[in-house]
This record gives structure tokens, sequence and C-alpha cells, in this order.
């Protein structure tokens, strides 16, 4: 045994003796050795002190927020210039802000004084101090709350002696006042009138915020703390001697004195800042005046997900969350054109000015065309790249797609058709790459419908120019996916049925064109792919022979790709729901239909029987699985309408055998579960309609439970 | 500290290299050190919540800045912000005592209110000579007073008894407070 670990042995089997008896232990237990004993001794008398003293009890960050606080409240009272402390206003990262009284109360009047911290205080401080009160002492400016002095305390600790504003935040007034719209507007554009006022005068707020905005009880703005941040800049950064691996532009003094969520994605970068950061930051504030929420959603986040917000999320449109906004119709879309400007990612995007800002929405006041919309389509589709290619970030495989694309088309291609094949892939990417990911995206309609109109312009001009199969294909293919967007009953879509007929036609139209110059199996897909669209559409207009063309057409495509590749299982799955389509169109049971059953049932027959052959040729294809008991399922009411009660019968059970089994493959798949709960329900129907209600009690029970 | 099993999954992930697993286990231990300081703010002024959300925020930062570190586990990953609590609370401690060191007459009187405190500096030097001697009570020391976890967070992370961590930690007191007699309220 070590002496350390001796002296730990004895020093806990003394304490575990009552006091009196510990002295005869020690003895006893240290034999000789005086050193240790002597040790031990001081261990016993510091451990009853420590037992005693409360401070044991209290941890170094328990110990830290007590000191500051301690430190923020102890200046109250003080005398600073010719003003007495006499309350605490608040206090941030660098320093305080108390209100003052003159000592001398010749006038009854408040002012604010500033406070740095002791902790920050250092000569480099005082100097930018000295220079930027100068700065600050020549703004004069109604939205502005004056700098009245400014000294150094006795011990050297430098104070600003500010106008004392007694208002309340942008916000609260809005809502306290019950603020209309054009009246938030018309408060906001006083705070743009101070920011640009400072900006001709080479003052940059850097930090704009509700917080250091405050209304007063006359309605007029004012702006506190106009460049303090730029003053209490320098914090002394605390090497930790570790790696910073996120990059060294994220500097620490602008973490510390920063408001995430009213920076600019180059503050948050830690790059240069202009006076477009301020023209950002002004943007959050009129979008949270406009909307009572925050351009970035849930703002408790932790600072990286706020910062991946400011500097990556595009905002959703500030009339999506307040429909008040888009009530006006002449002006629709205006006021978010003119926010969202403001919230440009690139500096350069953004209003050039803090002027020319406030000049667009007195534009917008006065009923005049803003200049934001200016530019509206191309930044919208930049834009939805950009989004998009966020969202995916991860699907690596979609972005090297898109880029391999590109780089495809550059070498593929001359300069002069650059342009022309980047709008193309553009068009392509938006359909297939994100199309789908925004699918589930809340709030993504506006957007989708932006899209859809701006695909369809590229896509009309480029099926004018397409000259090649490859581009023709390419057009087909473009029109079913925005036919799919704008309305197809199976999809989130845009609930716009005339626009998907229109446009499913143009690609049934361009599919005819494709045919006569291009048979290769990627073009029949392409083509049948189209025809069936376009007969769904049909099929729900009521326009049944028409249907049946589409549909014809659609399935003597697939028969011809079938025959080509024979192994072709996606083409065969279309096919087996193309036959069901079809059985559906001549008497499908709840279908406006041709009435004709027997061409019905031969058609669903069909369907199946090419559906039982995948399944017994693949059997873990799940869709093929799905494909399966659809087609049975219609097979078997087809045959229920036919009177064929015992194969209804037989099919039916073998539907749910199917469906069970999908189940289990695809257990919580809710649609599934619906499909069960159907044709359990049918198979109740079936049993009750043949007098067995005994039989038919669990399985609607069954169907009950389901739904 | 609050910070529940699936940390530990997600340090793993982290390992791995899976990016997203980084912004989740800094987004709970984030939130944990927030709800931490907010403890202490609760029912006491609230002109002053800007300085623990600082705190937590450099905190927060360091623990960014680490994440090459190979995590071995939940307790490893819990030592080193504690670790990193400490450095950063040693730091303000530090440059406090400039602070008041280079003022002319600031020299501040404390007032019979005020709760004694352990100095800070004292504890951090005297756990580096505890260290060398009796690591694992220098470590206990350190959850306790910089990392703030209670014995039986001690215990769990540090996957001792819970009579083992009260008994080091009795021992560690009397321990430090010997090594520091005279040096408290310096």
């Amino acid at each position: 045994m070590t002496n350390d670990d001796r002296l730990r042995d004895l020093f806990e089997r003394a304490t575990d003796l009552p006091p009196g008896e510990r002295a005869e232990f020690l003895a006893s237990g240290c034999g000789d050795d005086q050193a240790i004993l002597a040790e031990l001794r001081d261990l016993l008398v510091a451990d009853a002190s420590a037992m005693a003293d409360e401070s044991w009890q209290r941890s170094a960050l328990r110990n830290h927020v007590i000191a500051e606080k301690r430190s923020a409240e102890s200046s109250v009272g003080e005398i600073v210039g010719h003003y007495r402390l006499v309350e605490l206003l608040g206090s941030g990262g660098m320093g305080s802000v108390y209100r003052a009284i003159r000592i001398d109360d010749q006038i009854d009047m408040s002012v604010a004084v500033k406070l740095i911290r002791a902790v920050f205080y250092s000569a480099d401080v005082i100097a930018e101090f000295r220079a930027e009160r100068q700065i600050l002492a020549n703004l004069q400016h109604p939205n502005i709350a004056r700098v009245l002095d400014g000294g150094a305390r006795p011990d050297g600790l430098p104070y600003l002696i500010m106008e004392y504003v007694d208002g309340v935040s942008p916000g609260d007034y809005c809502r306290r006042h019950n603020l209309t719209i054009n009246q938030r507007l018309a408060l906001f554009r006083q705070i743009c009138s101070a920011v640009h006022y400072a900006h001709q005068n080479m003052v940059i707020h850097q930090d704009l915020k509700p917080a250091n905005i405050l209304v007063t009880q006359q309605g007029t703005p004012k702006l506190l703390d106009f460049g303090i941040a730029k003053i209490l800049a320098p914090v002394p950064a605390v090497d930790c001697g570790c790696p910073a691996p996120l990059g060294e532009s994220l500097a620490e003094p602008m973490m510390a004195r920063m408001t995430l969520r009213y920076s600019s994605p180059e503050q948050v970068r830690g790059e240069p800042v202009t006076t477009a950061s301020d023209v950002y930051s002004l943007g959050v504030i009129l979008y949270e005046l406009l909307t009572d929420r925050s351009p970035y959603g849930d703002v408790n986040r932790a600072p990286h997900a706020i910062m991946t917000a400011v500097c990556e999320q595009e905002p959703p449109r500030p009339s999506a969350s307040t429909p008040k906004l888009s009530g006006n119709n002449a002006s629709r879309g205006d006021l978010d054109s003119i926010v969202l400007r403001a919230l440009r990612k690139s500096p350069a995007e953004r209003y050039a000015s803090v002027a020319q800002f406030s000049d667009d929405i007195g534009r917008y006041l006065e009923g005049r065309p803003v200049q934001a919309r200016g530019d509206a389509p191309l930044y919208l589709a930049a834009k939805f790249v950009r989004r998009n290619l966020i969202m995916v970030l991860g699907a690596t495989i979609v972005l090297c797609s898109l880029i391999g694309g590109l780089v495809e088309v550059a070498l593929a291609r001359g300069r002069a058709e650059r342009r022309f094949s980047e709008l193309r892939q553009l068009a392509h990417s938006v359909m297939f790459n994100y199309a789908d990911a925004i699918d589930s995206l809340p709030g993504s309609t506006p957007v989708r419908a932006q899209m859809v109109t701006d695909a369809l312009t590229y896509l009309d001009n480029l099926s004018k120019e397409a000259d090649t199969p490859q581009l023709q294909r390419e057009i087909v293919d473009a029109y079913t996916r925005v036919s799919n967007v704008q309305g197809n009953e199976y999809q989130n879509n845009l609930g716009d049925p005339a626009g998907a007929f229109a446009t499913a036609r143009k690609a049934a139209i361009a599919a005819e064109k494709l045919l006569r110059e291009d048979r290769t199996t990627p073009a029949l897909n392409s083509a049948a792919e189209a025809f069936s669209t376009f007969g769904d559409l049909l099929f729900s207009t009521g326009d049944l022979a028409a249907t049946d063309h589409a549909y014809q057409r659609a399935i003597s495509l697939r028969e011809e790709i079938a025959e080509k590749s024979p192994h072709n299982t996606d083409n065969s799955l279309a096919l087996v729901i193309c036959l069901k389509h079809m059985g559906d169109l001549y008497g499908g049971y709840g279908w406006a239909n041709l009435g004709k059953t027997a061409e019905s049932l031969a058609y669903y027959q069909e369907s199946n029987a090419l559906a039982a052959k995948l399944v017994a040729q693949f059997p873990g294809n799940i869709d093929a699985a799905k494909a399966s008991y659809k087609a049975l399922m219609s097979l078997s009411s087809s045959e229920t309408t036919m009177g064929m009660r015992n194969d209804a019968a037989k099919d039916l059970s073998e539907t749910l055998r199917q469906i069970d089994k999908v189940r289990g493959e695809l257990p919580g798949d809710t649609h599934v579960d619906l499909e069960l709960a159907n044709a359990e329900g049918r198979f109740g129907q079936m049993l009750l309609d043949d007098r067995n209600p005994a039989g038919a009690i669990p399985h609607l029970s069954h169907a009950v439970d389901l739904m | 500290m609050d910070l529940g099993e699936s940390v530990t999954e997600w340090l793993q992930l982290w390992r791995d290299g899976d990016e997203l697993a980084m912004s989740r286990v800094t987004d709970l231990v984030y939130r944990d050190l927030r709800r931490l300081a907010a403890f202490y703010l609760n029912g006491e002024s609230h002109a002053n919540t800007l300085q623990p959300t600082a705190l937590v925020h450099e905190a927060y930062l360091r623990v960014s800045q680490i994440r090459k570190i190979d995590w071995q586990n939940r307790g490893h990953f819990i030592a080193v912000v504690t670790s990193l609590m400490r450095r950063i609370l040693v730091d303000h401690a530090r440059s406090r005592r400039a602070a008041k060191r280079d003022g002319a007459n600031s020299a501040e009187i404390p007032t019979s209110q005020e709760p004694r405190q352990l100095d800070t500096l004292a504890v951090d030097q005297a756990l580096v000579r505890m260290s060398e001697r009796y690591p694992r009570c220098a470590q206990i020391v350190e959850f306790r007073f910089f990392g703030d976890l209670d014995f039986q967070e001690i215990a769990e992370v540090m996957n001792l008894s819970l009579t083992t961590v009260e008994r080091d930690w009795r021992f560690a007191r009397a321990w430090l407070q010997k090594k520091m007699a005279g040096s408290l309220d310096e």
C-alpha cells in the first residue's frame, strides 16, 4: 500500500468512527509515522470545517451566476458623471444599461447609462470607444436615441450617457395598438429612415433587432445602442487550444455579441459586413412585424441550427402564414416580394440601400408597382433549386447526377446553347429530382405552383425547339410529371384538374410526335406513361370514349415493350395497372363506366393473371404483390357483379391473404391497412349477403378496427 | 445533466462519420446546459438572463470545436463537456481577477448577505495536484464542482457505486480544504 493509499484508508476508517474514538484510532493506526499522523489530523480538521462550510454545496457555475448578478447590480446607486444610477434596465453580453437621474435633480429627466463590464475592459476598448462616441455624437436623428455624454469612471471604466426612451418593442407596440398592415409599414419606414441616415454617416448598426428599438407612446420608434455593438466588439477570446474544424470564420467575438436570428448570413459566416447586412436585419424585423413569426420558424433552436437556417433556409412567403397579407388582389404578393428581396442570402441580391427598401414599401403603400417583383421568375427558379439542393443534401446521388448532368451539358454543347441547356436541366431537375422531395413539406404549395408555372413556360418554349428524340422524350416526361403535380388525385397535388388536363394533353401530343421518330423502349415507355396519365384525367372528366382510346394506346405500347424486353418488370407492373384501369372503365364497381361487364371481367382477369405471374417470378417484389392484390380485389367484385359467387369468394379470401402478407412486410403502412379494411369489409358484406352474419362479424369488426 | 441514453447512440453515429448526429448531440448538450443555467436563475431577476446564456454559449462553441475527438461513450462525452466548463469558468475567474487588479479603486467590499464562495482558481489549482495522487477523487470533484453533476449522476457516469462516490467526495473535500486553507475569499 502506498502512502497515498494508506492516508486515504486511514481517513476513511477514522471518519467512520465517532469523533471521540478517533484519537485512539489514529494513535494505533499510524504507529510511529508522525508525518502521516500530522497529515491525517489536518485532514480531519479540514473535513470538519468543510462539512460546516456551505460553500462546498455550490458549484462553480452557480458561483459564476451569483458573481455576474452581483457585479451588474452593485452599480446601482453609483454616481456616473453627473448622474446617479437608479435602476438596472438590462444587461447584455459585455455591459449593462441603467436608468439614471441627474445628481442635482434640477431637471426631472432620466437618462440611460451604459457601462462596460470590468471584465472586458482594456486599452483597446477605451480607444475604440472614444472614436465611436464621436461618431455617435454626430448622429442627430428623430428616430435615434441621442448620445448625450460619455467618459470614464475613476476606475477607468468607460460609460456612455444616452437619451432615455420610455417605450416598448415594435412588435408589442403593434399588437397593443392593433395596428393595420399599412400602419405597421409606416412605423417600419421610420426605422428605415434612421438606419439610412446612419449609413449616410458611415455607421453600420450591425445589431438591429427589436430589442434595440423602442417605440414611444407617441408612436415614434427610436433606435438604441447605435454602434455599441461595434464599440464592444473585441471580446477577449479564450484560447481553448482546440482545433476549429468548423472554420476560423466563425469568429467568437462575432458569436458572442450577435443575436443570431436577426443576423445576416454574411455576419453569421464572419464575412465582411456592409450596409446590406442592416438591410437583411431590417428584413427580418419587417417579416416579424407583418407575420408575428420568425422567417426561420422555431427560434428556440440551438445556435448552429439557427445559423444554418440563416445561411440556407429560404423563408416562406409572409402571406403564406398571414392571410390578411394576401387579401388585396391588386397587390397580392408585392409585400412578399419586398420582404423576400431584403432577405436574400446574397448581399448583392438585396436592396442596394435601406432607402430603396423603404421606397419600395412606399410604392406598395401608394399602390404602384414595386421594384422587388421585377426579377421574380429567375430568382424564384434559382431559389427553388438552391432550396431543394439543401433539402436533399445527403441524397448525394441526386446532387451528383445534377452536377454530372450540368457538366455533361456544358461539355457536349457550345457556349451559345449553354443557357438553353441549363434551363432544360433546371426544368428536368425540378420535375424529377425535387418534386418528390417537397411533396411532404408543409406550406410548399405556393412554391410548387410557381415551379409549375415556370416549368411550363420552359417546356412550352423547349417543345418548339425540340429537335432530338432525346429532348422530345424529356419533354413528354416533364409534361406528364407536371400534370401529376397539378392534379393527380393520388398525390399531394395542387388541386388544379383543369391545368393537369391541359398539361396531360400536351404530353400526349408530344408523345405522338415522339413516336413518329423514335420507337425505342425509353420512348415507348414515356409515351405509354403520358397516355395513361391523359387517360386517367379523361376518365375523371367523364369522357369515356376518349379514355378508352388513351388507355388502349398505353396498353398497346406496353405490350410492344413487353415483346421487346419480356423481363422488364416495371413495364409489366404498369401493364397490370393499365389493364385494371380498363376493367374499371368498362364496368368497374363504383365508377361511371361503359357498362360492359363481360369485357370488364376479361380485363380484370388478364390483369390478375399477369400480376400472379409477376408475383410467382418475383416473390419479394412488394410492388408486384400490391398490384396483384389490387387486381384480385377488382376481379372479385367484378365476379360478384356477374353473379359468380363462388369465384368471388375464393378470390376475395385470396386477396385477404395477400394483403395480410404485404402488411407483414410493411408494418405501419396506413394505406395497406386501409386496403385490408376495405377487403375485410367486402368479405363481411359478402357473408352477410350469404345470410351468414356469424361469419361476417369477425371480418366486419376487423375492418372497423383497421379504420 | 439530463443527457438521455440516446446520446450514446448519436455519438456512435457521429464517430462513424454521420454529421447530422453531431448536430443532434450538440443540440441535446446545449439544451441541457441551458436548462442548467436557467435553473440557477429561477426566481431571480430577469435582468441577468444573458450571462449564463453567454456562458452556455461558450461551452457550446467549444463542444462544437472538439468534434474530432474519438468518443468512447456517454461518460467520456460528459467528462469532456465538464472539463470544458471548467476551463471556461477558470478563464472567467482569471479575467475577473485581472480586472480587479488593474482597476485603481475597484476593490470590491463584500456585503454580509453575499454567500461565501469557493475560489474557482484555487480549486482548479488544487485539483491539478490532486489528480496526480488521487485521480478518481479529482475527477469526481471536477464533475461536482465544474460540471454540476449530483452524486447519483457521477456514479452513473463513472460506473461507481453511490457510496464510493460519496466517500471519495468526502476525502477529496477535506484534502482540498486543507490545501486551499487561507486561499478562500482571496
